[in-house]
C-alpha cells in the first residue's frame, strides 16, 4: 500500500488521502496513525482517494470506519471517491455503503461537503415562454430537483403544487406581451425558496397582493376558480409579493419537514 | 382573478420558443434536468424519439460540462433550448476547463473517432454526433465554452406526421 495526502486546494478544511495498490491488514497501524495526525492537526473532512486501490481486506476497512467515527465525533465527515465496480460492489457486500458515502470523483465529493456543512444555498435559474403548457415540466423538474436533493416525497410534491399554481398564475394574470417568465429557485438543507417573476398589469399586480394579505379564500363557495393561493399558503411557510414597474416578483419560502 | 388564460394556443404552435436554464455545477441536476428538456421539446411538438434521443444529448453535455469545464463547485452550467418548427438548437455552456480539456472536446467534436474497446470513457460525444444534425464549440472571451447542437427532425418522422395527421382529420 502507498499512502500521501494533501490539503485540498477547494477548502483547507479538507484532507485529499491518496491510497494506491492493496489495501492489507498489516497496513492498519501505519494507516491510523495518519489518520491521528490529521484528527490533531485539527483538519475533519477527509477524502479518501481509491482510484488505484485494487484491493481493501476487512481489517483495514474496519480502521477506516474507526477513522469515521473519530471524525464524525468532531463533526466531520470522511467519504470515499474513485472505487472502480468491482471493488465497490465486494464493499456493498460487506455493508460499507451504510457507513461510507461512495462518490465518483472529487467534484462530486465537495458538492456534498458544502450541502451539509456549509449550509450555501444552490440556485437555479429558468426561464420560458409565457405559455401554460410548459408548466408542467417546470413544476416536475423543479420536485425532480428537490428529490435528488433528500426532501421526502411529500415535500417534492408540495413544491411540485406550489411552482404549478404560482407559474400558471404569472402566465394567466401576466401581461399577455410579456417575452418570458422567470423562475427561481434557492434549495439548501433545510429550506426551499422560489421566486417566480413576470410582468404584469398594475391593477393585476395589485388584485393578488390583496388576495394575499386579506389572509382568507377570495373564492366564494360557488366558484370553481380562486383557491389556489389560499392552498399555497397553507402548504408554504411565508409568500411576499413585491411590484415595480418591472414587473411582479413573488417568494414563497418553505421549510423542509424533516429538517 | 378570473381572466382568460394568456396563451391558450395549442402546443408547439409557437414558431421560436426560447427556455434557458442555469443551475449548479452538481451532477445531481443532471437527470430531472435531461427529462425537463425531453419534456418541453415535446410540448414544442416533438416526437418521442426525438425527446428521447434529446434526453440523451442533454445528458452528455452537461456531464461532460460539470466534469470537465465547470469544474469549481460554486460555478455553474448554463442549458439553452430555442425551438423553430422543425429544429432545436441546444446549447450548454460552461465556465471554460483547462486547455487540454477544451482540446480533447474540440478533437471529440470536430474529428471524432470512437475509442479503442478497451477504453472506458470517449464515447459520448461520438454518441451526440449521431444524434444530431450538426455539433459546434465556440470559446468566449473569459474562456467559457459553449457547445451548440442543432437537431433537427428526422425526414421521416416529418412524413409519418403528417400521415398521421391526415389520417386523424378522415377520422
Amino acid at each position: 500500500m502507498r499512502i500521501s495526502q494533501q490539503v485540498s486546494r477547494h477548502d483547507e478544511r479538507i484532507i485529499l488521502l491518496h491510497f494506491d495498490g492493496d489495501l492489507n491488514a498489516s497496513d492498519c497501524e501505519a494507516t491510523s496513525k495518519i489518520f491521528q495526525e490529521i484528527i490533531d492537526s485539527k483538519k475533519y473532512f477527509i477524502v479518501a482517494l481509491m482510484e488505484n486501490v485494487t484491493f481493501v481486506s476487512s481489517p483495514f476497512l474496519g480502521e477506516l470506519m474507526g477513522c469515521k467515527l473519530r471524525l464524525v465525533e468532531k463533526g466531520g465527515n470522511m467519504v470515499v471517491v474513485g472505487l472502480n465496480y468491482d471493488l465497490r460492489e465486494r464493499l456493498i457486500q460487506m455493508g460499507a455503503d451504510k457507513i461510507f458515502q461512495f462518490y465518483p470523483d472529487t467534484h462530486t465529493a465537495y458538492n456534498h461537503y458544502h450541502w451539509e456543512y456549509t449550509q450555501s444555498a444552490q440556485v437555479v435559474s429558468i426561464t420560458l415562454p409565457p405559455k401554460l403548457q410548459s408548466v408542467p415540466a417546470v413544476r416536475r423538474f423543479i420536485a425532480g430537483i428537490a428529490k435528488q436533493k433528500g426532501y421526502t416525497a411529500r415535500d417534492s410534491f408540495r413544491i411540485e403544487t406550489i411552482v404549478d399554481e404560482i407559474a400558471n398564475n404569472a402566465i394567466e394574470h401576466g401581461d399577455s406581451s410579456q417575452p418570458e417568465i422567470s423562475v427561481e429557485l434557492r434549495i439548501d438543507r433545510k429550506k426551499f425558496e422560489l421566486l417566480v417573476r413576470n410582468k404584469t398589469l398594475m391593477d393585476k399586480a395589485n388584485q393578488l397582493k390583496c388576495v394575499l394579505e386579506a389572509n382568507k379564500e377570495t373564492a366564494q363557495t360557488g366558484d370553481t376558480r380562486g383557491r389556489g393561493l389560499a392552498l399555497v399558503k397553507l402548504i408554504s411557510n411565508s409568500i411576499n409579493v413585491s411590484i415595480d414597474k418591472s414587473g411582479t416578483e413573488v417568494k414563497i419560502t418553505k421549510m423542509r419537514e424533516d429538517s | 382573478m378570473d381572466s382568460q388564460p394568456q396563451s391558450s394556443s395549442p402546443a408547439g404552435a409557437n414558431s421560436h420558443a426560447a427556455y434557458s436554464v442555469n443551475l449548479p455545477s452538481d451532477l445531481e441536476y443532471i437527470p430531472p434536468l435531461r427529462q425537463f428538456v425531453a419534456e418541453i421539446a415535446r410540448v414544442e411538438g416533438f416526437s418521442k424519439k426525438f425527446c428521447f434521443r434529446t434526453e440523451i444529448i442533454v445528458d452528455e453535455l452537461v456531464t461532460n460540462g460539470i466534469l470537465h469545464g465547470s469544474q469549481d463547485v460554486h460555478s455553474s452550467v448554463t442549458v439553452s433550448a430555442k425551438f423553430e418548427a422543425g429544429s432545436m438548437n441546444l446549447s450548454v455552456q460552461d465556465q471554460g476547463g483547462t486547455r487540454l480539456n477544451l482540446e480533447n472536446l474540440k478533437r471529440a467534436v470536430y474529428s471524432p473517432k470512437p475509442p479503442s474497446s478497451d477504453k472506458k470513457k470517449g464515447r459520448g460525444l461520438v454518441i451526440v454526433q449521431m444524434l444530431s444534425s450538426e455539433v459546434k464549440i465556440d470559446v468566449g472571451e473569459s474562456g467559457q465554452t459553449q457547445v451548440h447542437v442543432v437537431k433537427t427532425k428526422d425526414p421521416d418522422e416529418t412524413q409519418a406526421q403528417r400521415e398521421k395527421l391526415l389520417y386523424e382529420s378522415d377520422l
